[in-house]
């Protein structure tokens, strides 16, 4: 038996498949990248994160860590950014990279854990020798006179 | 031969509560034949409350802030349109408009009421109900310049920093309109100063706001006086505030069915019901969870949507723990985090909570500060409320 249909559905039919073969292109090409996503399971991922957003906030609320972290890292850093200059934005890009890459190929935990003790005026004056501490209070007081200086607005 | 009796688990309120506690327990007890779950609540929608303010200012239609509560059926919760008139633990019975209900476990989150009658609020606009958006709505169309006031009589009310964002939010609407010269905009509110609980990081950026745009803040009034109607006048202590709109933000007090029921207790800030601050759990009860705003006062909680999410999420764990006989973890949160409009920006703020088992307390005011601040935050409040909404049952 077949359904029946009104004349008002028919129409609605026919418009409905006008549209479809009016965009037979893009649908397919949508399709398309709709299967790729299914097939490399990033449609999955995100369904996780649908289906389980009210879980994902839950994790997140039981420790404040990354709130923590967005208040110094996003919104401190935000709220410095939009009183530099652009050349200042450079200047601090290209300071950050020598820092992160002084402390990477000199640091160690077990050197800030386990220092070598600097004992009395004559430790210190023997430790004043090396060439490496000459220019490490170099910078130390090229920053104590950065502090101290007042920023132009 | 062994005959077994499903476990009745009745859930009391569609607000964000009954919800979420619904749809928890029954993801825990998914295909168990035992366990019948009914949703009682006095609409056949839910509502995400933060979003009454966009309906108001008619960002979106009341369509776009609800989920019909039928949604449910396709986890198996049964829903009943009904109003719950009274509680009574000592006999396992719910009475409604439509008939009584017995149940082996009761989660009861029904807000709060809002007083309205106290101060003769009903004068004012407000949007804390839908009818009150549309309402507000219609005021706001209507309105083309004079004295806007919004006053806030007492320090308890949903959502703690709605007045200090609608303030701002009316700025942009009538600087967007033009008249924002024609405009005065005055806050009154028991705070000594604006939104003083999240701390001084808050206090900061909400007192330059208010000051950029010319926004008058009356602070710690602690004798506040009704609105006359007839006079178009607030009285805040010793001052007197003229207004062409009002917009009113009503006290919370104890929802009725609770009233006279020996789940509530009388705390220093007002009678509210006492709950264990880590499941929710009633202090007398132990089958009668009450993670509802009505809870929130007595722990030291604000009387929000978050930290009653979580508490239902704690409540709904402890009961499908036991159903299931099931290790239970509750985990309570430990943090917060609110998202405010401020209108030509957003803010995201977290408190760090401290949970206090000994003293049954939730300590945050003051350990609060901003995770975003841009206006960028108002972008990530929408999205994170609809897609909150999207998901919740």
């Amino acid at each position: 038996m077949s359904a029946q249909t009104s004349p008002q559905a028919e129409q609605k039919l026919a418009e409905l498949l006008k549209t479809l073969a009016e965009h037979a292109d893009e649908l397919q090409s949508l399709l398309d990248q709709l299967l790729e996503l299914k097939r490399s399971g990033v449609l999955d991922a995100m369904m996780i994160v649908v289906n389980r957003f009210e879980e994902l906030i839950h994790y997140l609320f039981l420790d404040p860590a990354v709130f923590r972290l967005l208040s110094i890292g996003v919104d401190g850093t935000l709220g410095a950014m939009s009183k530099l200059e652009t050349p200042d934005i450079l200047n601090v890009k290209a300071t950050m990279q020598e820092l992160i890459v002084r402390l990477g190929k000199n640091a160690s935990p077990d050197l800030i854990a386990n220092p070598k003790p600097v004992k009395g005026i004559w430790g210190l004056l023997s430790a004043l020798k090396d060439p490496d501490v000459q220019r490490g209070l170099g910078v130390a007081f090229a920053l104590l006179k950065m502090l101290g200086k007042q920023p132009q607005q | 031969m062994k005959s077994y009796m499903p476990k009745k688990v009745l859930v009391l309120g569609g607000g964000v509560g009954g919800v979420v506690a619904a749809k928890r327990i029954a993801e825990r007890t998914r295909g168990r034949a035992d366990v019948e779950i009914t949703l009682i609540s006095d609409t056949d929608y839910y509502l995400l409350p933060p979003l009454l303010v966009n309906i108001a200012f008619g960002d979106i239609s009341p369509q776009q802030a609800m989920l019909p509560l039928s949604r449910f059926a396709y986890r198996g919760v049964k829903t009943v349109k009904a109003a719950v008139k009274k509680i009574d633990p000592d006999n396992r019975t719910v009475e409604t408009d439509q008939g009584k209900f017995q149940y082996d476990y009761l989660i009861a989150s029904l807000g709060t009421d809002f007083d309205f009658k106290s101060y003769n609020l009903a004068a004012g606009n407000h949007n804390f109900t839908l009818d009150g958006a549309l309402k507000f709505k219609e005021a706001l169309a209507n309105f083309h310049g004079g004295s806007v006031v919004v006053y806030t009589p007492e320090p308890i009310y949903r959502c703690g920093v709605y007045p200090f964002e609608i303030v701002g939010q009316l700025d942009a609407i009538f600087r967007k309109r033009g008249i924002r010269d024609k405009v005065d905009i005055t806050l009154i509110h028991p705070f000594q100063r604006p939104i003083q609980p999240l701390g001084p990081e808050a206090v900061k950026i909400t007192e330059e706001t208010f000051a950029a745009k010319n926004i008058k803040y009356i602070g710690g009034v602690t004798q506040p006086g009704p609105v006359d109607e007839k006079t178009k006048t607030v009285t805040a202590g010793s001052e007197k505030v003229k207004y062409d709109l009002l917009v009113v933000v009503p006290p919370s007090r104890l929802p009725k069915p609770f009233e006279g029921t020996p789940l509530t207790a009388q705390f220093p800030n007002g009678t509210w019901t006492a709950i264990n601050v880590l499941t929710g759990r009633s202090i007398k009860y132990d089958d009668v969870y009450l993670p509802g705003e009505h809870s929130m006062p007595a722990i030291g909680l604000p009387t929000a949507g978050v930290p009653v999410h979580f508490t239902a999420m704690a409540s709904a764990n402890m009961v499908a723990g036991e159903i299931l006989g099931e290790p239970v973890d509750p985990a309570q949160i430990n943090a917060m985090t609110c998202a405010m409009d401020y209108g030509e920006f957003g803010m995201m703020f977290n408190c760090d909570i401290k949970l206090d088992p000994a003293n049954n307390k939730a300590a945050w005011m003051g350990s609060c500060y901003s995770i975003l601040k841009s206006p960028l935050g108002k972008l990530i409040k929408d999205l994170f409320y609809k897609t909150w909404l999207a998901t919740t049952i």
